[in-house]
């Protein structure tokens, strides 16, 4: 238990890389759309893997053929088409004691997998009410990222964290927070019938392609058959046992885009389990760059 | 042989184990001294380092500024430089608690969403991470603190803790609390941690950081990162690794260091002469002795090489004693020296055990053993060269003891004025040591000539000690006259020791007239107001706001701020002292030595010049007229140097600029001297009392009137010479050894004398008397050369040790003022040095004294 | 008139173990102006008696009477100062300060009394003429010869004019033709002075000067011999 008392220091690992994993810090909100899409984006998209023509619709209209494990996890990270997003989000982080602390934001994205800029602003409780953060990510470029306290009218620079780190005292690490790049990993279709939430599911096991880009050794998703999206994922450590547990539910379909209401995450080990519940959440809405520059951050709304 | 040879000396021992023993603690309190001076050193910058270690968590490299910080844009710079693998930015402040005992607490800012890769915190209550992290960045009260901070205060999280901020008071909220591990362990756990950025806003650091710590990718060498920092990074500012930090505190306080290891050496000379009298009338007693073995057919080596043996062995039997003394007084020496660091030059370090040092210890050590060696040397000689028929003949017909002769005498002269003429004539950059070794001529000389010394101050003291205390006075001073080696190794010693109590009273006298004709002429505000009850803090600053809320006081004249920092400077570090130059000039009266006073005062308010201090001048060879180049954290700041001033704010040396001037290149706006001047008619002792008033409770600060702000400075000049006091004790009480020592060894030889004296009628009184009265004329001599020794050493160090260290030039003051102080208790000392002794004597044995035979 | 010294039935013993019996049961009486020679072989208790007398040491048992006082109820103090003013001392190695001249250091005693330099070395002064030393005041101990030491040493036993002169043998260190002199010289003293004289010796010549020889063997009076002409006379 101790050792768990102990705040991270840097491993071996190096947290930048070529490409830089979309921390977020504080992009919660962030998540559900990731983990939606699958959790990840791609920075370095194959062109061959990635026409843009190719539909959803094949996975399921070829049911004889054992579908491939690749193909499925494409599906799921191509499925956001939005060019714009924002939705309300109460977040839940409940400690081992059973303590729960709720915290509310607004969460705003601009373009797409590999180029967006995200907003994330506080509403509730007052003591963080105000604080923002911003974070552009560009595929090729260090992701940069910004917040704002309004006590001290400060906007400070947030450098790049270590991966395995908890994300501000959730069950969310940053490399769970992070964009993850589907070449990173290589899939394996393992089981076709398991049921969640009365949903039949493809387990998908993702085995990354170099240990250190990854906490985890290897990760089960559940991508649920007739749509393309993660509704259930276990993820284990070096020394195979559970470390994260990743659920959503209340499947959502708005403006063609699935997304879950409600995502959670647990810590076995801990006990802690982390819920976010989103609510009006709007697509294509015409937000502009300038609502995502430092001067935009700064400014309460 | 030496086995037989060593039964002897055993034996002699075991007859004068008094004797024996004082002997060796005058070489064990010599080597304590040493050895304690030197760990106390060593605890302190071990401790200092350490602290810096702690702090530096795990961080490769640091980029450090002077003391004011550096621009928080530096951070981009570092943060992008190819090689970084993390930066993140650091402010120290030294804070104090708004509870009752106002106990500093070292608050640590750093960038928590970033810094955990750094540092170490441990929560406890199986925390994992600060309780609300957000909640944490996005109020600026929030801080954490260690558990045994916490539990001295009985705080808990959430509770509210009082700190004193350059604004004020200032509630903060524990957002979290730590284990006494890693960075927890800093400060003897008087630690916490807040959001640098809210640390910046909370202590007034504008938008500056102190430091910033950062990790190398392991791939890339770290010279190559910290050279491609450097050539990056504007001159002002530093990039090291944190271990070699260190090395720049050391270099702080070498003044301090170097000062306290000289005369820590004091000591041991001291000791070398009890030693050396205690073998002379070693071999002197034991006549008959070496006598009888030479007729036994002891060669004359093997004499000198026993007494040299025993020596030896009292030498490290001493040294062993003093080892092992000197580790236990190092505790207190330890808390001394960091309360100097931390009071003079404002490091706080952590309180540690002294750190036992085996290269230390053998140094003190084998520096104990030599010295007892050398100073048994020449007695040694002396017994080997006895001639064994005389020996063996008559102990009455005792050799009559050598008077030196005018050959000696000449060379002795010889020796003090070439050191005079040295100190005098010699140039101040041909390095310590050497410069050293003036001072060594002049004790040399002095040693030669003061046997003979002695006796013509004993003879002119004859009649009147026969006058003032009758037949005991005489015999008394006789004993002394007719034993001139006896005496005038302890007289030797009292002078050693007084030399020092003398020359280093009158330097600091010296220098304290100085600092007080000098402040008198200089510090002319009626109030001021400091940030801390020490000489000043590295950390703790007051804000603008409250000079101008003191400003707009009713009777406020004008207030003027002060910022004394300090900054690189050619490899060491210079004080800057920034005030707003056109009211400081309008109350000085002419302040500008050398250089136009004119100008200086159309300048220097404009920004378009520096005054240098005068020790500055004189450490770096500045001159009026020169461009001074200073590297601030935002590129170099160049101007010329319009006057010298009279100065000594710092060891250091001082430049003088404009605030303005300062604020804009440093882009710092603390403050940390408030000079008051009130309109004419209102009252000082009011006007303070109603400010301590309007400020209890509120903002920690400290209020002195003109003359108590002098009084306090005077006392900070003390505080400076503290450990110099110490030694001065010391240096008194190794001779007063001396005194115990010789006078025991003066009673036990005189044993037959007394002996007679009491047969022919003499009383027990008056026995004591004579041997009080001995004690006496030896501290009046003693004291007497040690004046002369104490004049000339004073002179060395106002000439050469104030000018090298610290670039002063203090005026020669012969200390009579001391000397006419300590004659009084230097003689009472004597005497309480001659009570055993005259007990002894009292108690004699008359029949067995006088030995019929 | 008492007597100048009594001892009464005193015994001294030294050591707790292996005791010495140094007196035993010793009688003596010496009349005001007699010259007593006390003889014996070395360890017959001649030293002690002589301490004994002088009040440097104490008996075991016993009474030591000097001019009817018994010594034994004085304090130190008192019997340093009953020494100082009624018994004189001579010593075998005359016990000279070395740090003294002659005169200080037969002015010594009287100077250790109180009186002033001035008055003491007058005194010292007349009676180093006495001693037939009136050129050889200035001298110190290691310059004078060893018949000149022992008269400075007479001369300073008798400063006081004390009724009681102990020489403990005072030839010892001396050629016969010096110790003669000296014994010329204490002769004349006693009759001058009307000293009384306890002389401890190995010398018969010395011991001739005497009015009665007490021979001592282990601490007891072996005999008593009274001579009817002292040496002196019998030169005569």
């Amino acid at each position: 238990m101790r050792k768990h008392d102990r705040i991270s220091r840097l491993g071996p690992g190096n947290p930048q890389r070529s490409c830089n994993p979309l921390l977020v810090a504080f992009t919660l909100g962030f998540i559900p759309l990731i983990w939606s899409h699958i959790q990840v984006v791609y920075c370095q998209p194959h062109p061959a893997t990635h026409p843009l023509t190719s539909d959803l619709r094949p996975l399921t209209s070829f049911p004889y053929l054992p579908p491939d494990a690749r193909k499925i996890m494409e599906g799921v990270y191509r499925q956001d088409t939005s060019r714009d997003s924002s939705w309300r989000a109460v977040m839940d982080v409940r400690d081992k004691k059973g303590v729960v602390r709720q915290k509310q934001f607004i969460f705003r994205k601009l373009g797409s997998l590999g180029d967006s800029k995200t907003l994330v602003r506080f509403t509730d409780p007052p003591e963080v009410r105000g604080v923002g953060l911003l974070s552009i990510n560009r595929k090729g470029v260090s992701e940069r990222q910004w917040m704002y306290t309004p006590a001290i009218q400060r906007i400070r620079r947030i450098a790049p964290q270590e991966r395995s780190r908890k994300f501000l005292g959730t069950d969310f690490t940053n490399e769970d927070m992070a964009e993850r790049v589907l070449d990173d990993f290589e899939y394996r279709l393992i089981g076709m019938s398991d049921l969640m939430d009365g949903r039949k599911t493809y387990k998908i096991e993702a085995k990354p392609v170099a240990s250190d880009r990854t906490q985890y050794k290897f990760s089960y998703l559940w991508v649920v058959q007739d749509l393309p999206y993660v509704v259930h994922a276990e993820m284990y450590d070096a020394r195979g046992r559970v470390a994260r547990i990743y659920h959503a539910a209340d499947l959502d379909r708005i403006a063609g885009i699935w997304i879950a209401r409600r995502v959670e995450m647990t810590t076995p080990s801990e006990g802690t389990r982390t819920i976010l519940k989103i609510d009006d959440v709007r697509f294509n809405l015409g937000l502009k760059p300038d609502q995502f520059t430092q001067q935009a951050l700064e400014k309460a709304e | 042989m030496i086995r037989a040879l060593s039964l002897v000396t055993r034996r002699q021992w075991d007859r004068h184990r008094l004797r024996t023993g004082l002997t060796m603690l005058g070489i064990a309190l010599g080597v304590s001294v040493i050895f304690a001076v030197r760990t106390a050193n060593i605890t302190l910058l071990g401790s200092l380092r350490q602290t810096i270690e702690k702090l530096a968590g795990t961080a490769t490299l640091q980029v450090i500024g002077g003391e004011s910080g550096f621009p928080e844009e530096v951070l981009d710079l570092v943060r992008s430089t190819i090689g970084v693998q993390i930066a993140e930015p650091v402010i120290e402040v030294v804070a104090h608690t708004a509870f009752s005992d106002e106990a500093s607490l070292m608050v640590i800012g750093v960038d928590t969403t970033g810094d955990q890769e750094l540092r170490e915190y441990q929560f406890d209550e199986s925390r994992s991470e600060i309780g609300d992290p957000l909640v944490y960045v996005a109020q600026p009260d929030s801080i954490l603190i260690s558990r045994p901070f916490a539990d001295k205060h009985g705080l808990k999280e959430e509770d509210r803790l009082p700190l004193f901020t350059s604004h004020g008071r200032k509630e903060f909220t524990i957002r979290g609390i730590f284990k006494p591990v890693g960075i927890g362990e800093v400060f003897g756990g008087q630690v916490a941690v807040m959001d640098v950025y809210s640390a910046q806003f909370v202590f007034d650091r504008g938008r500056n950081f102190d430091r910033i710590d950062l990790m190398t990718d392991p791939e890339v060498p770290i010279e190559t990162v910290e050279r491609r920092l450097r050539d990056q990074l504007p001159a002002g500012l530093e990039v090291t690794r944190p271990a070699s930090r260190g090395e720049g505190i050391e270099n702080t306080v070498a003044a301090m260091r170097q000062g306290l290891i000289i005369t820590s050496f004091i000591a041991l000379l001291v000791g070398l002469f009890i030693i050396f009298n205690a073998f002379s009338i070693s071999v002197n007693q034991r006549w008959k002795e070496i006598g009888v073995l030479r007729a036994l057919g002891v060669e004359a080596p093997n004499i000198q090489r026993m007494f040299l043996g025993e020596a030896a062995v009292i030498g490290m039997l001493g040294s062993l004693i003093g080892v092992a003394g000197g580790f236990y007084i190092a505790v207190g020496a330890t808390e001394v020296v960091s309360g100097i660091a931390s009071a003079v030059y404002g490091y706080a370090s952590t309180p540690e055990p002294p750190i036992f040092r085996l290269d230390y210890a053998l140094e003190a050590f084998a520096a104990g053993t030599l010295t007892s060696l050398v100073a048994a040397w020449l007695p040694a000689r002396a017994a080997a060269r006895l001639n064994p028929a005389l020996a063996l003949h008559n102990i009455e017909t005792r050799q009559p003891e050598a008077v030196l002769g005018r050959p000696r005498m000449l060379a002795g002269l010889g020796l003090i004025l070439s050191g005079l003429a040295f100190i005098r004539f010699s140039t101040p950059r041909v390095g310590l040591m050497l410069q050293f070794g003036y001072v060594v001529l002049i004790v040399l000389g002095l040693i030669i000539v003061l046997p003979m010394l002695a006796q013509w101050i004993a003879r002119a003291l004859r009649p009147v000690m026969a006058w003032a205390f009758g037949p005991e006075g005489l015999l008394a001073i006789d004993t002394m006259i007719k034993a001139p080696r006896r005496t005038s190794a302890t007289v030797g010693a009292l002078m050693i020791g007084l030399m020092f109590v003398f020359s280093t009273g009158a330097y600091i006298q010296s220098y304290q007239n100085l600092v007080m004709r000098w402040m008198d002429r200089t510090i002319n505000s009626d109030l001021f107001v400091t940030t801390s009850e020490q000489a000043r803090s590295r950390t703790y600053h007051f804000s603008e706001a409250l000079s101008q809320r003191i400003a707009a006081l009713p009777g406020v004249k004008r207030v003027e701020n002060v910022r004394f920092t300090f900054v690189p400077f050619a490899g060491d570090t210079a004080a800057v002292i920034t005030i707003e130059m056109d009211g400081w000039f309008d109350r000085q009266h002419h302040p500008v030595e050398e250089g136009d006073d004119r100008l200086a005062r159309e300048l220097l308010p404009k920004g378009e010049g520096f005054v240098i201090a005068r020790n500055f001048s004189t450490r770096w060879g500045t001159r009026v007229g020169d461009r001074l180049r200073l590297e601030s954290p935002t590129g170099p700041l160049e101007r010329p140097v319009i006057g010298i001033i009279e100065d000594y704010s710092s060891e250091k040396g001082s430049v003088f600029m404009d605030r303005e001037l300062f604020k804009t290149y440093w882009r710092d706006s603390a403050i940390d001297f408030i000079d008051i001047n009130l309109l004419p008619g209102v009252d000082r002792a009011a006007f303070k009392s109603e400010l301590q008033r309007m400020l209890a409770g509120e903002q920690r600060a400290f209020i002195y009137t003109n003359d108590e702000y002098k009084r306090w400075v005077m006392s900070l000049i003390d505080q400076f010479f503290t450990l110099n006091y110490m030694q001065m004790v010391v240096a008194i009480f190794v001779a007063a050894i001396g005194i115990v020592n010789t006078l025991i060894i003066s009673v036990s030889e005189r044993r037959r004398e007394i002996g007679v004296i009491r047969a022919i009628g003499g009383l027990r009184g008056q026995v004591r008397k004579m041997v009080l009265l001995e004690a006496v004329a030896i501290a009046i001599v003693g004291l007497v050369v040690g004046a002369l020794a104490g004049a000339l050493n004073t002179y060395f160090l106002i000439r050469t040790a104030a000018v090298i260290l610290a670039g002063f030039t203090i005026p020669f003051h012969f200390p009579a003022t001391l000397i006419i102080i300590s004659m009084p208790i230097v003689v009472v000392i004597a005497l309480a040095a001659a009570w055993l002794p005259a007990r002894h004597a009292v108690d004699l044995h008359v029949a067995e004294a006088i030995g019929y035979e | 008139m008492p007597q100048m010294v009594e001892l009464i039935d005193v015994s001294r013993d030294y050591g707790d173990v292996d005791v010495v019996h140094a007196l035993r049961h010793f009688h003596l009486r010496i009349e005001q102006g007699e010259r007593v020679a006390i003889m014996g072989p070395s360890g017959s208790g001649k030293s002690t008696l002589l301490n004994l007398v002088c009040g440097l040491d104490e008996p075991t048992t016993g009474v030591i009477k000097i001019e009817g006082i018994e010594l034994s109820r004085l304090d130190d103090d008192a019997r340093t100062r009953l020494r100082r003013e009624k018994i004189g001392m001579v010593f075998q190695t005359f016990n000279l300060l070395s740090t003294l001249n002659a005169l200080e250091n037969v002015a010594l005693p009287l100077r250790l009394n109180g009186l002033g330099p001035r008055e003491a070395e007058r005194r010292g002064r007349i009676l180093l003429e006495r001693v037939g030393l009136g050129s050889r005041m200035a001298h110190l101990p290691d310059a004078l010869s060893g018949g000149e030491r022992q008269r400075t040493a007479i001369a300073r036993a008798l400063i006081f004019q004390p009724p009681l002169l102990l020489a403990d043998e005072p030839t010892g260190n001396l050629d016969s033709a010096t110790g003669d002199d000296i014994l010329h010289l204490l002769d004349d003293l006693h009759r001058e002075f009307e000293t009384t004289i306890l002389l401890v010796t190995h010398n018969e010549l010395a011991a001739a000067y005497c009015d009665r020889i007490v021979r001592m063997r282990d601490g007891s009076v072996l005999r008593e011999e009274r001579l009817l002409k002292t040496g002196a006379e019998i030169e005569q």
